[in-house]
């Protein structure tokens, strides 16, 4: 980790956001590390956590998923629908959706040669328009309460089977992206395509790997949160997206592809999540929430922006 | 006659509210309790009222209220509750955002043995064990006295009981949408069955959408509606600035709306409306805090508590709707 923030001083400058807005809430009520309000937090950061990383990873090949959202609603419906006798079967099918769903995105970038805003955000409508007619103009409800209370268990008194499975994929993709064939490929694929290509990286898995890994990741989170909350709506999911690439960003996630990785992701989301868990313990009204979520998005983004390259450029002079 | 009688009704059954509240706040044993209120955003008008409402009247019983707001998510809502149960308070009070999503978070609270009251949206019955009380609109009534409206409407007008109405429905799944359109569907049928609902919408409580709702099924179905219920006053907005640009009158037709919304009463003064049923954020803000007050007085509690809903016209919209405090 010191390596790390050796490496990318960037990332020491997002830690010490995060202990800031940590130190702050502290003070400004004692509740913010109460055990409870941190599972609270734990739970926001699994919903958001799961569609970041997807997404991040399409960011990370220079591509953009903007279907996340809508799958949030559509895995969640097909969960219940299919879920209620037995939810594994509703967790597969959820699964293999999201999963098929990422390869459509992924061969329709790669076969049309079309921006994936544009192909994405065609099979984003689609998803929103197919989760209103699964659900039929009544939402979906799930009646395995035993289910819901197991999945909303609290472990060690911070922790939820949600928080843990978003905790370990993290580290997952983490190490894969560090170690694998796959996930320098990603990586070189997303920094300069051509150049990728020409350097013998299989570009075409590995953009088809990143969409299938976004559709299987928001397919997991709506999953999740539909067991959690007993219910599944096509209204779900609805803010997630522009939650998920602030939190991305704010993680060094860069637009252009190439740059950033799940752990400055994990971050991301947590500052997010820290900010807004900590204006609701204070009683912020939501005005000055959305307020400064887009401050601290503008902050992040400013510094990464001339600072950042001064930063970067002393780096590699050195 | 019947109306009259309605409105007077109303009037005093506030006012014996209002008169009850400051009994219970005479009783004192709410004083001091602190209570988290889980509501929804200031963004929504009838909300933003709400809010300032029950802050006024909370204060004024002694209550230490605090307001928690959300963007119409049930996700967020479910940490907020996770949030409200660290920090103990004697009771949450919850406007829950989805009628069922939250039996989970419910179900944490009562766990926690925290008392829960429930206001403006009533979720299924059978959970009723979880919470204490529910006070608010009833909506399932409010849409078959929506319906007693149309008929009533069809019969001022002189218009024959036949043909087909359109409905421009709040968000698809929501509890009151469901039962809204329910309570219409049913009553409209008793009442007029040969008239006809030829398609619905969602409207989502928000003008620009049910503008655009509305119009689609004008463009489809044109002259054949002779009446449309729009589910709240500013979605019944929507659907008049729709008919006037598909060139249909709206005062020749059955147009009922929902809230007696300042916009509502603007329409019906104007002729554009018909009629509307009432639900006001005052009304659901005083049962609110007397539900609190008297839970912390122990007083004996029915499960549900509903607030008047009165069907308004022109000829009473004066007598029955009062616009709404600006703080």
């Amino acid at each position: 980790m010191f390596r790390q923030f050796a490496d990318n001083p960037l990332m020491l400058l997002r830690w010490l956001l995060l202990i800031a807005m940590g130190l702050i809430f502290t003070l400004a009520n004692s509740y913010f590390l109460a055990p409870g309000n941190l599972y609270s937090l734990g739970e926001s950061f699994s919903l958001l956590g799961l569609v970041a990383l997807g997404l991040a990873l399409t960011m990370l090949v220079g591509e953009f998923d903007l279907s996340g959202g809508a799958m949030v609603a559509v895995s969640g419906l097909i969960m219940l629908k299919l879920g209620e006798s037995n939810a594994f079967v509703g967790l597969a099918a959820a699964l293999a959706f999201g999963a098929g769903v990422g390869a459509l995105n992924g061969l329709l970038t790669l076969r049309l040669q079309v921006s994936s805003l544009v192909t994405t955000l065609g099979v984003m409508i689609l998803l929103s328009g197919f989760a209103v007619w699964l659900e039929g103009g009544q939402g979906v409800s799930f009646s395995n309460y035993d289910l819901t209370d197991a999945f909303n268990a609290s472990w060690l008194s911070v922790l939820s089977p949600r928080s843990v499975i978003t905790i370990a994929l993290f580290a997952a993709v983490g190490v894969a992206l560090a170690i694998t064939r796959l996930g320098r490929d990603i990586i070189a694929a997303g920094s300069h395509r051509k150049a990728a290509t020409m350097s013998g990286a299989n570009v075409a898995s590995a953009v088809l790997s990143a969409f299938i890994a976004s559709g299987l990741f928001a397919a997991l989170a709506g999953a999740l949160l539909a067991i959690t909350l007993g219910r599944a709506s096509s209204t779900f999911g609805a803010n997630l997206l522009l939650q998920a690439a602030s939190a991305a960003i704010l993680g060094g996630i860069a637009l252009s592809g190439g740059v950033g990785r799940p752990f400055g992701v994990a971050i991301g989301v947590l500052v997010l999540c820290v900010l807004n868990n900590g204006l609701g313990l204070i009683g912020a009204s939501s005005p000055v929430v959305m307020l400064l979520n887009g401050a601290v998005l503008l902050v992040a983004v400013l510094v990464d922006g001339a600072p950042g390259q001064w930063l970067r450029r002393s780096r590699a002079a050195h | 006659m019947k109306q009259t009688l309605r409105t007077a009704l109303g009037t005093l059954l506030t006012g014996s509210l209002l008169a009850l509240a400051g009994a219970a706040s005479a009783e004192g044993a709410q004083e001091g309790k602190k209570v988290i209120f889980l509501g929804a955003d200031d963004i929504c008008e009838y909300c933003a009222v709400y809010n300032g409402q029950i802050r006024k009247l909370a204060a004024a019983a002694g209550i230490d209220l605090e307001v928690v707001t959300n963007k119409f998510d049930a996700a967020q809502q479910a940490t907020q509750i996770d949030q409200a149960i660290a920090k103990k308070p004697d009771a949450i009070l919850l406007w829950t955002i989805d009628g069922t999503a939250l039996f989970p978070s419910m179900r944490k609270v009562k766990r926690a043995g925290i008392p829960l009251l429930l206001t403006d949206v009533q979720p299924d019955q059978k959970m009723d064990d979880l919470w204490v009380q529910y006070s608010g609109g009833n909506y399932e009534e409010q849409g078959a006295k929506a319906a007693q409206l149309m008929v009533k409407a069809f019969d001022d007008k002189g218009m024959e009981k036949k043909g087909g109405v359109i409905l421009i429905t709040g968000i698809i799944g929501q509890a009151q949408t469901i039962s809204m359109t329910k309570g219409f569907t049913e009553t409209l049928a008793k009442l007029a069955p040969d008239l006809t609902i030829l398609g619905s919408q969602p409207g989502n409580w928000d003008t620009g959408t049910s503008t655009q709702a509305a119009a689609g099924l004008f463009t489809k179905y044109g002259d054949q509606i002779k009446g449309v219920y729009a589910a709240e006053d500013i979605m019944m907005q929507g659907v008049l600035i729709a008919a006037e640009r598909a060139g249909m009158d709206p005062t020749k037709m059955a147009m009922i709306g929902g809230g007696c919304e300042p916009v509502g009463i603007q329409n019906i003064k104007s002729g554009k409306q018909y009629g509307t049923v009432l639900q006001s954020p005052v009304d659901e803000a005083t049962y609110a805090v007397q539900s609190l007050t008297d839970y912390f007085n122990g007083k004996e509690m029915a499960k549900s508590h509903y607030v008047p809903h009165p069907m308004v016209t022109a000829a009473n919209v004066d007598q029955v709707c009062k616009p709404w405090p600006k703080d």
